[in-house]
């Protein structure tokens, strides 16, 4: 069956590939330009924005608790991962309440892309667009033993260390 | 849109397939292929459940007719991000006689941006791969008396059971037997469905649940004859105060039938001790977990238990996975698929009309995700579906039961979440309270 497999996928899937390219969305080429990666820890909920504190910074609606500053591989740790369709399931869901504790944001010079991570055992992401793209947000679970939280683990354990 | 990338085929296998060994009971295909040579196939595939399924292949060759059947079995998943699934062929078998010549079963791939199958019987060698002609579900209409004889004898068990499942056997549509319901009086099904179906991430699995569940115990209600009373707590309603509003204005009867399921997020507290779920209330991200968005299964169970139906079901397809908040000090404690009605009345009658007692059941153990489908739903409510029509098909010889019912769930919705089908999941293991006893 492998052999099989292999064959139609190289084969016949030729021309699903402009379905493929999509599991991650128009917004992967935002990755082509990023100009500065950030991460963040945040408040496990949203704060809805009539209800924020002036003096606190947000992120997505999200109250910044801590910002973890990044080196320059981890950023692009953080950037490969991001983009790794294989750090998603395209599939299936996990029926289990998202509880935000990162925020990854990618800036380019003309919009910011901001992943918002609910960590394993409840892995998933939500992808918020800046205001001025029409993209449109997305969630999507995370795969187990992903490589976006392993990224973000090294840099939150380098953190703690010190 | 991914979606619009399925093709027709692929949705017809993967709307009742979910994840490959996910196929529902007693469902029905056609398939048409011609080989290389021009000999022309017509297949029948039989579908029982997530574990057994087979095809019967009539054809013509060495100036005889042939109905061969071959096993199956399915593999579901996606590679380099496409998704595809194979039904592999096995132990083929001639129900006609054999001839001088084998039959080599054959192997079934659907793609997701085919329109039909592909086929081939050597997976080895990739010359003989041929794409099918047609392959279509049939529905009532298609079967007949003369089409179900082109693969099937006379005396066989399963020709005539599908001539029961589809009308075709008189002797029980014409004689409308006396219920042998042991109770008196009148008899409602009360629904109550909890479904988060506004919720980003899961919704649209909710929301197909929702349909599917509610056609079912419908259409099981109408063939039973008797009431049925659904309450819905969805979209923007679905709140923790709605489904307390719903189970406190909700009065069964002696004789009532209680349906409970829970389709949503589900947690556990970091420091709860109770192996049941807390039902996440909550249809934004914006609201905070609390006291007064967390509903705990076992609470819904007793106080559904305590209004004194008959006959009590309640399930939770929801994760079972700790969340790092504690539990919150409360003053008070308060409270895909369509329709498939070939049912097997008396079968139905029993399960439905001649048990008692209460049965709770969720689809993961305390630490454990529970995974959902987007296109067809969460695996343990199709699980159940799946269990439940197969329980009261004519295509099973032993009596309802429903602890075999609800085994058959939590076995099915582990075999769905097991690495050989769905790759990225981790195996839920559901677990289940069960005080069932026939009424007599």
């Amino acid at each position: 069956m492998p052999k099989l497999l292999m064959y139609l996928m190289s084969v016949l899937l030729l021309g699903s590939k402009a379905c493929n390219s999509n599991i991650l969305g128009d917004f992967a080429k935002i990755f082509k330009s990023v100009d500065k990666t950030e991460l963040y820890a945040i408040d496990a909920f949203p704060t809805p924005a009539q209800e924020q504190d002036l003096s606190k910074t947000y992120i997505a609606d999200y109250k910044v608790m801590e910002y973890l500053p990044l080196s320059a591989d981890e950023a692009a740790s953080l950037k490969l991962a991001a983009v790794n369709i294989r750090n998603y399931d395209a599939l299936n869901v996990k029926s289990c309440p998202f509880i935000a504790k990162y925020a990854v944001r990618f800036t380019t010079a003309k919009e910011q892309l901001t992943y918002i991570i609910s960590p394993t055992p409840c892995g998933k992401t939500r992808l918020v667009f800046s205001a001025n793209t029409k993209i449109k947000d997305k969630s999507m679970d995370l795969t187990q033993e992903n490589g976006l939280e392993a990224a973000i683990q090294k840099v939150v354990e380098k953190s703690t260390v010190k | 849109m991914r979606k619009l990338c399925y093709s027709k085929a692929f949705f017809i296998l993967a709307a009742f397939c979910f994840a490959a060994s996910l196929l529902p009971a007693q469902d029905l295909f056609e398939l048409k292929f011609t080989d290389k040579i021009g000999v022309k196939y017509k297949g029948l595939l039989v579908i029982f459940n997530d574990t057994k399924m087979y095809m019967r292949i009539a054809y013509n060759a060495e100036d005889m007719y042939k109905v061969v059947q071959v096993d199956y079995s399915s593999e579901h998943g996606d590679t380099d991000g496409s998704e595809y699934l194979a039904l592999m062929g096995s132990n083929p078998r001639f129900i006609t006689q054999a001839g001088k010549y084998g039959y080599n079963p054959d192997h079934l791939i659907f793609l997701e941006d085919q329109d039909l199958p592909y086929l081939t019987d050597d997976p080895d060698d990739t010359s003989k791969l041929l794409q099918a002609e047609s392959f279509k579900t049939l529905s009532k209409k298609d079967i007949t008396d003369a089409y179900l004889r082109e693969f099937y004898a006379s005396e066989e068990a399963d020709y005539k059971a599908m001539r029961k499942m589809y009308g075709l056997d008189l002797s029980t549509v014409n004689i409308k037997k006396t219920p042998p319901n042991t109770f008196t009086g009148a008899t409602t099904l009360h629904l109550v469905i909890a479904a988060n179906t506004n919720i980003g991430d899961i919704g649209m699995s909710c929301a197909r649940d929702q349909a599917s569940l509610t056609a079912e115990f419908k259409g099981i209600a109408s063939s039973l004859g008797i009431a049925y009373k659904q309450y819905l707590i969805n979209g923007d309603n679905f709140t923790k105060s709605a489904v307390v509003n719903s189970l406190s204005s909700m009065v069964p009867g002696v004789n009532d039938i209680v349906i409970f399921v829970y389709r949503g997020h589900g947690f556990r507290w970091s420091d709860q001790q109770s192996a049941w779920p807390q039902l996440d209330m909550r249809s934004s991200p914006y609201t905070r977990i609390d006291a007064n968005t967390a509903l705990d299964l076992d609470f819904v169970f007793k106080t559904i238990k305590g209004k004194g139906g008959r006959l009590n079901i309640v399930l939770g397809d929801c994760c079972n996975s700790s969340i790092d908040i504690t539990s919150p000090i409360t003053g008070s404690e308060f409270l895909a698929m369509q329709a498939n009605n070939n049912y097997n009345s008396d079968k139905l009658r029993d399960l439905f009309m001649n048990y008692k007692g209460s049965l709770m059941a969720t689809s993961a153990s305390p630490g454990e995700v529970s995974w959902a489908n987007n296109a067809n739903g969460g695996f343990f409510t199709v699980s159940f579906l799946q269990s439940l029509r197969e329980e009261i098909s004519y295509m099973r010889d032993d009596t309802a039961d429903w602890r075999d019912l609800i085994t058959n769930t939590v076995n099915g919705a582990k075999r769905k979440s097991s690495k050989g089908v769905c790759s990225n999941c981790t195996t839920q293991n559901g677990i289940y309270h069960y005080d069932v006893a026939p009424k007599n």
